[in-house]
């Protein structure tokens, strides 16, 4: 049976704002994760991701998209390729009350360059009412530095509502694909 | 610091002339009517943006900098009279159209204008394409491009000379009818 893939990267500042909960808000089973003590002091909580999350969807004809979550420093970036190699799309999530979140944006876009040669992306930035600068102009043009068109919206990972708009506006670049690109 | 961020705004993207003054620790960035300015402040403090200044917290880096400059060079752009023309109906009709890149917040502040402007960021598609897709109405995508274009976001050509390529592997690996329907499984699945 078929398998498709997403994979969610970016930043988490604190429990409950990033990868592991967005995915939690969609997947079909309880989201595996494989977190431990966080020894990074640029990431202000207690555990983080060292492995990765995974989730998933069952769809209606048995098909299995998979969701993944990369673990996001950059100590572990050696993963990103092998976790991104054949995902259908890569959905971006950032912090923005970290220090330098346009920094760890770059950053992230470097390191899934091969995925996004070929497959769509949405960005999400996290904790924007109390952090509104840099506005999401600025993730814009960081992206375009970097070669990439992608959506930038502000999106909360615990609101359900914002995780599906993300995965919505990524499902629309593969439609765009599927049904234009022919 | 300054001057290296001044130099990346010249480097082949400046469209207005700053001025740059240092006043007290303070700098102040001016268009040349003296219309917009910048004005960074303190750590920790924030000054109220009005509609026609923007403030910048320290420390910032060039870049900062330099997306604020492009931030108001695109603010004076759109209020200059020399905007580009809109979309006569004869290219609504005969045109496909492309965005450049993902529009400011304001562009796109409803659901039915973030979903035609993803889809427009990947493909080369007309604006009845664009219509019959998203299940909107033909007058909103018609606003909806006129606005894109009126930022000057928008890019367009004869439908003929669209690009038509696709690239992701694994879509690309299946026939049409395929693709949507995996697309469309997974929206379905997700109540989108």
């Amino acid at each position: 049976m078929p398998e498709f893939k997403l994979v969610f990267t970016g930043t988490t500042g604190t429990t409950g704002a990033g990868k592991t909960t967005a995915i939690a808000a969609v997947s079909d089973v309880a989201p595996m994760a494989t977190e431990a003590r966080n020894m990074d002091a640029g990431f202000a909580k207690a555990t983080t991701t060292v492995g990765m999350d995974y989730g998933e969807l069952v769809l209606a004809d048995g098909e299995t998209l998979r969701l993944y979550g990369t673990p996001g420093q950059e100590r572990f970036d050696f993963m990103w390729k092998i976790i991104g190699r054949g995902a259908l799309g890569l959905i971006i999530l950032i912090d923005n009350s970290r220090p330098a979140p346009l920094e760890d944006f770059s950053r992230y876009l470097a390191g899934f360059a091969d995925l996004l040669r070929t497959a769509p992306c949405v960005v999400g930035i996290g904790r924007t009412e109390g952090h509104p600068l840099p506005g999401l102009d600025a993730f814009v043009r960081v992206a375009a530095r970097h070669g990439v068109t992608c959506p930038v919206i502000a999106a909360n990972a615990t609101r359900k509502d914002d995780v599906l708009q993300v995965i919505d506006l990524l499902l629309w670049q593969l439609t765009a694909h599927a049904e234009v690109a022919c | 610091m300054v001057l290296r961020s001044l130099m990346r705004v010249i480097d082949g993207r400046l469209r207005q002339r700053w001025i740059a003054t240092a006043v007290e620790g303070d700098l102040v960035v001016r268009s040349e009517d003296n219309r917009i300015a910048l004005q960074p402040v303190g750590r920790g403090a924030y000054a109220d943006a009005t509609e026609h200044s923007r403030v910048l917290a320290f420390p910032f880096n060039y870049h900062t900098l330099e997306d604020a400059l492009n931030e108001l060079g695109d603010l004076l752009e759109q209020a200059s009279p020399a905007m580009p023309s809109r979309i006569d109906r004869h290219a609504m009709a005969t045109n496909s159209f492309r965005l450049r890149h993902w529009p400011e917040s304001g562009l796109v502040a409803t659901r039915e204008r973030m979903r035609m402007s993803a889809v427009l960021l990947r493909a080369d598609v007309s604006a009845s394409e664009l219509t019959r897709m998203i299940g909107c109405t033909a007058g909103e995508c018609r606003q909806l491009l006129t606005d894109l274009h009126d930022a000057g976001l928008l890019s367009s050509e004869p439908l003929a000379a669209g690009k038509r390529d696709i690239q992701n592997p694994f879509l690309s690996s299946l026939t049409v009818r395929e693709r949507v329907g995996v697309i469309g499984r997974i929206r379905a699945r997700l109540g989108l």
